[in-house]
């Protein structure tokens, strides 16, 4: 029996491993660390529980890397901003905009902190971006869910989306005086 | 607003429409290769990317911190693949500076074929009953052109190089090979593998296995890779290793051992003989502990097998182990030692006879 689900992922996996690494190459901006990201996404993807059904097996893959490579640069610029703080004090990087990632004590109740400013953030929102926003990010709805229970199109969908990460970098960025 | 600010908020724009549309679950090795372009294209790219993703990782940690949802039942998948032609328009924005020739209309059009696409996998998948797979990746012709070979658990295979070098992958093992006018170079990605070089003045041949350099001098030699550690046994000649700027020469007869995290690499003298036995189908042990066998043996069979006491674990072991064929391996680890297996839950479990 072949044709399971891990083997089929394992054959595009080969196929895609040059593309993977290359788009790896340049999120992380290292080599070596893709190569590491690269192996922990065959690692995961030969060990782990898959779903029973991916459609779409290539773009699995890609956004499993994506999300492993943003674990690995959470965790280096965890690291960095520790090793840093100091320096960090006065300039802008100790701004909001990196608040998240400073290392804390109790680092469950920073996150709590924020996505509840995240919450009072999405309050201003137009309804439609914020529940559009709130299925895909909170529910982990795909976007032709969103699209259906909405009933919307799926580049609506897109298009709210952006307006909803825009408002929120807004905040993010707001003591930066952009523009 | 002055200039480098309307740049910024240019950037940032088009770090959003990529956020957007590389988040949807239609989004494929095409659009993923668009996006890698706009990445390399300059680092404030990359930044800019980082501020969105970085921003929005609050909810990544209580919300999602699992794997895309491209989970769908049947009953959606034969719409979706309708609808990808036709709704998936609207929502690529298209970002700014974007060369004529990577249009994203060009990516859509290819979406129109994902059911062959999916044909096509299911039939690679079929050959991997022959545990080898071999692609040929020549998507980007700025890189140069990579050959990947890799084996499942259990699996062996041997490669023969256009240079005449001879490669055994043993279980569980990937390697890719980029030879050039210039240099052999091989990526072991992960496993192990047992090279035996063909001489080549003009090309050194140079193995990369994590943050370790190989560089062969005429010679044949085998590379183990784990999570914790690095192995390079020597056969026949010298290789160099190389670990950020110290290097270590191995010659015939030597072990190198490299701990992850640690620079140092210790070596040791070994049997020349007892060097990759894996590829006769055996491995020599001599008076080991089967806590150390039992980890070895586990790599080549996907049924592991653990042990129930301590007892178990410190008995010790010497001879010859077929790695064939598990269940006479088994037999005659039970014929030689007081232990007797049985088969729970899909594993092996080894007890006490007594």
């Amino acid at each position: 029996m072949p044709n399971t689900q891990r083997d089929i992922l394992t054959a595009v996996y080969l196929e895609q491993r040059p593309a993977l690494l290359r788009f790896l190459c340049a999120r992380l901006r290292n080599t070596e660390r893709a190569e590491d990201v690269l192996q922990d996404v065959y690692l995961k993807l030969t060990r782990t529980n898959l779903p029973p059904i991916i459609d779409n097996p290539s773009g699995f893959l890609f956004r499993m890397a994506s999300n492993l490579a943003l674990d690995h640069i959470r965790k280096g610029k965890r690291a960095r901003l520790r090793d840093q703080a100091w320096s960090d004090l006065n300039s802008e990087k100790s701004g909001s905009q990196f608040r998240a990632d400073i290392p804390h004590a109790d680092d469950a109740l920073i996150a709590k902190e924020r996505l509840a400013a995240l919450n009072t953030r999405l309050q201003t929102l137009s309804p439609k971006a914020r529940e559009a926003f709130k299925r895909h990010k909170f529910e982990g709805q795909p976007y032709k869910q969103v699209a259906d229970e909405m009933g919307i199109s799926i580049g609506t969908v897109g298009k709210h989306l952006g307006k909803a990460i825009k408002h929120i970098m807004d905040a993010d960025l707001g003591d930066k005086n952009y523009g | 607003m002055n200039k480098k600010t309307v740049m910024t908020e240019l950037i940032m724009e088009q770090a959003r429409t990529w956020y957007v549309r590389m988040g949807s679950e239609l989004a494929g090795a095409d659009d993923w290769a668009l996006f890698t372009d706009w990445l390399e294209e300059s680092p404030l790219h990359v930044d800019a990317y980082d501020q969105v993703e970085l921003s929005l990782s609050a909810i990544t940690a209580p919300a999602l911190d699992q794997e895309p949802a491209l989970v769908q039942d049947n009953a959606v998948q034969e719409n979706t693949v309708q609808e990808r032609a036709d709704n998936v328009v609207p929502l690529f924005t298209k970002p700014n500076n974007i060369p004529e020739n990577k249009s994203p209309d060009q990516s859509v059009a290819d979406k129109k074929r994902p059911k062959i696409v999916w044909a096509r996998y299911a039939g690679i998948a079929a050959l991997f009953v022959a545990a080898l797979t071999v692609f040929y990746s020549s998507n980007f012709s700025s890189q140069p052109s990579v050959q990947t070979y890799a084996t499942n658990i259990g699996g062996q295979e041997a490669i023969v190089l256009a240079d005449g070098t001879r490669i055994n992958l043993n279980t569980n093992t990937q390697i890719s090979v980029a030879m050039t006018k210039k240099s052999r170079i091989v990526t072991l990605a992960s496993g192990e593998a047992f090279f035996d070089i063909a001489k080549d003045k003009k090309r050194p041949f140079i193995v990369n296995a994590r943050d370790v350099r190989i560089t062969d001098i005429g010679t044949s030699f085998s590379v183990y890779s784990t999570d914790t550690a690095l192995t390079v046994s020597v056969v026949d000649g010298i290789v160099d290793m190389q670990n950020g700027d110290q290097t270590t020469r191995v010659i015939k007869g030597q072990q190198a051992v490299h701990n992850r995290g640690d620079n140092n690499i210790a070596l040791r003298a070994i049997d020349v003989e007892s060097i990759s036995t894996w590829r006769d189908g055996v491995l020599i042990f001599e008076d080991a502990e089967l806590a150390t066998i039992i980890p070895e043996l586990n790599r080549y069979f996907e049924t592991q097998i653990s042990f129930s006491d301590e007892d178990v674990a410190d008995l010790t072991f010497s001879g010859v182990l077929n790695i064939s064929d598990q269940s006479m391996m088994l037999g005659s680890m039970e014929a030689l030692m007081p232990i007797k297996s049985e088969r729970e839950n899909g594993q092996i479990l080894l007890s006490s006879k007594n």
